[in-house]
């Protein structure tokens, strides 16, 4: 009964925020340059469902976590009520991405698919469609788990060395994942060479960083559960104390 | 029934909890008094599951309450603990409150929000003065549909008036629906006319535990000549004794009723305050300055 009124309680609100986040980054970065004129627009979606999934996370711990201990939910049901509300955030943003890509393209953007940020991807038609669609899933899942994590860390410390050393550490998982997996990828290649000959779907490795920042993900939401588990209620939760 | 065993609690390396042992009936309204950081917000926090115990059991009516849903949907915690987001809206709150514990009591809440001349409707948090904070805290407390509410400091800030309608609604709502109230607070006179027994936390456990009538009776100020007042008072343990001159005066918890008074000696009652303040008094404390 907790599990269900709690997640409803945070994807209604996870929905209002996503749908208006995505829509105004894309009033900003797609309409707008072509009512100046430009047909040319940016196409940095990976950058945006990072960073909208990691604000999502944040924003889910540091405004349930106290109603969480207040309303006599058990430590458990909050992990899986945000593991939950990650998952649908992660769907949700990579179905609006999508959609409001191809309206892009429809109407005569210069821009191209999700998927086509992965150089050299031979996929075409659904496949592409398919791999730009897990694409900003899983960073927006990967971008809220460390998002929870932080949000986590803000709601216990208030010292800023801690808060400075956070950001910088959740500023880089991104990049390490993505370095992890180019050398996942070079690794893989190396010890054996057939898989450059792959079929069409899986011959490169954007399903690979897929699958790491997947398992980034999870890891992250590992962690966080951990922790989790294991704490107290803070002393007091919200921006402004 | 809540039962607590052997409940032990560390923050850092620092032991605040070192083996409460209690039992919480049901529909009876109790005191939990201590001395400052003695431990009682923790021991309401272990019960509710807002802290994690190092080590010990509390189960309601044989089921462990940790982690337990079921039952921790059986108990409430009001505590000055700014919990919420306070840009949230009094009315958002009490529908979190509704959605999670089920059969909120709308009506009521209305009624004591008139009361109290609190705006359920509009009001925010952050704009409640710390007194309304927790009249909004107390109203939700009172509407939850729980058989234990425990209320951490629920007059704080509150002025007279309020103190005393507060009282009024505390009882008007037992009298309504009995269940259990802990009431954890320092206003030991004013609450002492509600509570049924009291549990006094010192050092980390639990150091009396009594049916505030019989400790009332129990309790007693003995004064009069030292000598016969030492002579009367044989063989009984005092929480203190305060010499001036050849006078002497005793605080005690077992008074030799059956011994006659000696002429001279003088016996009051003490009132829980009192008791309390004897009885947690700590070497040093009280002497003249």
């Amino acid at each position: 009964m907790k599990f269900k009124a709690m997640l409803k309680l945070m994807v209604r609100w996870i929905a209002v925020v996503d749908v208006l986040t995505i829509g105004a980054l894309f009033l900003i970065e797609v309409l707008a340059p072509l009512l100046s004129g430009s047909h040319t627009a940016t196409n940095d979606w990976s950058f945006m469902s990072i960073i909208i999934g990691f604000m999502g996370g944040v924003m889910l711990v540091s405004t349930y976590i106290g109603a969480g201990f207040q309303l006599g939910v058990s430590r458990h049901t909050m992990v899986r009520a945000y593991a939950a509300a990650l998952l649908f955030q992660s769907v949700l943003q990579a179905t609006i991405a999508l959609v409001l890509n191809q309206i892009a393209l429809a109407i005569g953007v210069q821009t191209q698919a999700i998927g086509a940020v992965f150089t050299g991807f031979s996929g075409q038609g659904l496949a592409l469609v398919l791999i730009g669609w897990a694409y900003v899933a899983v960073l927006t899942m990967a971008g809220g788990g460390v998002g929870l994590l932080f949000g986590l860390m803000i709601c216990y410390t208030t010292r800023r060395p801690i808060i400075i050393l956070t950001i910088i550490l959740c500023g880089l998982l991104p990049m390490v994942t993505m370095l992890g997996s180019m050398l996942a990828w070079w690794g893989v290649t190396s010890l054996w060479p057939a898989a450059k000959s792959w079929p069409e779907y899986l011959n490169q490795h954007a399903w690979l960083i897929v699958g790491l920042v997947g398992l980034l993900a999870c890891a992250v939401l590992l962690i966080v559960r951990t922790l989790y588990l294991r704490l107290d209620a803070p002393k007091q939760v919200g921006w402004r104390g | 029934m809540l039962e607590i065993k052997g409940i032990e609690k560390k923050y850092r390396f620092k032991p605040v909890l070192t083996g409460v042992e209690m039992t919480i009936q049901p529909q009876r309204i109790y005191g939990l008094l201590g001395r400052n950081g003695v431990g009682k917000s923790t021991l309401l926090k272990v019960i509710t599951n807002r802290a994690r115990p190092a080590a010990g059991t509390i189960t309601l009516d044989g089921e462990s309450v940790f982690e337990n849903e079921h039952a921790q949907n059986r108990l409430y915690l009001m505590s000055d603990a700014r919990l919420f987001n306070q840009d949230t809206k009094l009315k958002v709150l009490i529908k979190w409150v509704d959605q999670l514990y089920g059969g909120f009591d709308y009506a009521l809440a209305e009624k004591l929000a008139h009361q109290f001349k609190l705006d359920l409707k509009k009001s925010k948090l952050r704009k409640l003065s710390t007194g309304y904070q927790t009249i909004a805290n107390v109203i939700i407390a009172l509407c939850v549909p729980c058989d234990y509410i425990f209320l951490d400091e629920p007059v704080l800030g509150l002025d007279a008036n309020h103190r005393e309608m507060f009282y009024q609604a505390l009882l008007a709502t037992y009298a309504m629906r009995p269940r259990t109230f802990v009431i954890a607070t320092h206003l030991i006179e004013e609450v002492a006319g509600l509570l049924n027994d009291v549990f006094v936390l010192e050092h980390g456990r639990v150091a009396l535990a009594e049916n505030v009538e019989q400790l009332q009776q129990r309790g007693r100020v003995v004064s009069g000549p030292a000598a016969l007042v030492e002579d009367y008072l044989q063989g009984i343990e005092t929480l203190r004794t305060v010499r001036l001159g050849g006078m002497l005066t005793a605080y005690t918890l077992d008074t030799p009723l059956e011994r006659p008074l000696p002429s001279g000696v003088s016996l009051d009652g003490m009132n829980l305050q009192q008791l309390f303040i004897e009885f947690t008094r700590e070497e040093g404390e009280g002497d003249e300055v």
